[in-house]
């Protein structure tokens, strides 16, 4: 093994990567590679092998998710409830306000505002439309 | 359709906390869509390990960039959402902006 007794910078090695094509590489590596020094340090691959790759792990990775006892189910209806509460937590706070502070505008107390961001599907669209106007945003921004 | 679907604590934490809204909608609508024909509105995956479950993806997200792989257990009518994940750059390259050659 060749020892590197000094560090280039990260800008001279820039230049000293370069690419080998398969060509020149040869017909038992199929895919072009970038080298830096003697050392082959990336591999190119297409788009599509990329992407089985990813698949073939993501499968791996599923299996032992499901085989783990420890791991926590949420129901994508209570998900999607979640989701949508988020939506108008955040847009409370992107125009600056609190939970107090939007019940003021709305004639509502603070516990009914806490209430609807936890659980939106009890609200009324007209409510909902008012939060949207309090807030200067559209209504259809509140809702998945 | 009384397929019941649920979400593995990981993809959940993914789909809230590192997804903008417009793929979270996407993520929300796309597995609507593969609740109502799961087979149909989604792709077979390789098993790597050949194991009893019936894997398959589906992707979201504008561009496709994200997928999402799931167990479907047809005897018991159920979908499991395991994963989530960015299979494709969010940023364009430089090439991109060059436009197509």
């Amino acid at each position: 093994m060749p020892v590197v007794k000094t560090k280039p910078s990260n800008k001279t090695r820039s230049r000293r990567a370069r690419v080998k094509d398969q060509q020149s590489a040869g017909d038992d590596f199929p895919h072009a590679y970038v080298v830096r020094g003697e050392q082959p340090t990336h591999v190119l691959v297409p788009v599509e092998e990329y992407e089985e790759l990813i698949k073939a792990d993501m499968a791996r990775a599923a299996i032992a998710k499901l085989e783990d006892p420890s791991t926590e189910w949420i129901d994508f209806d209570d998900a999607k409830l979640q989701l949508a509460a988020d939506r108008i937590s955040a847009a409370r706070k992107a125009a600056g306000l609190t939970q107090a502070q939007l019940g003021k505008k709305l004639g509502l107390p603070q516990s009914q505002i806490s209430r609807i961001e936890r659980n939106p599907d009890r609200t009324t669209v007209r409510t909902l439309k008012r939060i949207a106007r309090a807030l200067k945003v559209d209504v259809r921004a509140l809702l998945p | 359709m009384g397929v019941k679907v649920e979400l593995a604590d990981e993809a959940w934490d993914n789909l809230r906390y590192r997804l903008t809204l417009a793929e979270r909608d996407s993520f929300v609508s796309r597995l609507e869509e593969v609740r109502q024909a799961p087979i149909r509105n989604s792709e077979v995956s390789r098993d790597p390990e050949q194991s009893q479950y019936m894997l398959r993806f589906f992707r979201f997200g504008p561009g496709g960039r994200w997928i999402g792989v799931f167990e479907f257990d047809i005897a018991g009518n159920r979908i499991r959402v395991l994963q989530c994940r960015l299979l494709r750059p969010s940023r364009r390259t430089r090439r991109d902006r060059a436009g197509p050659a």
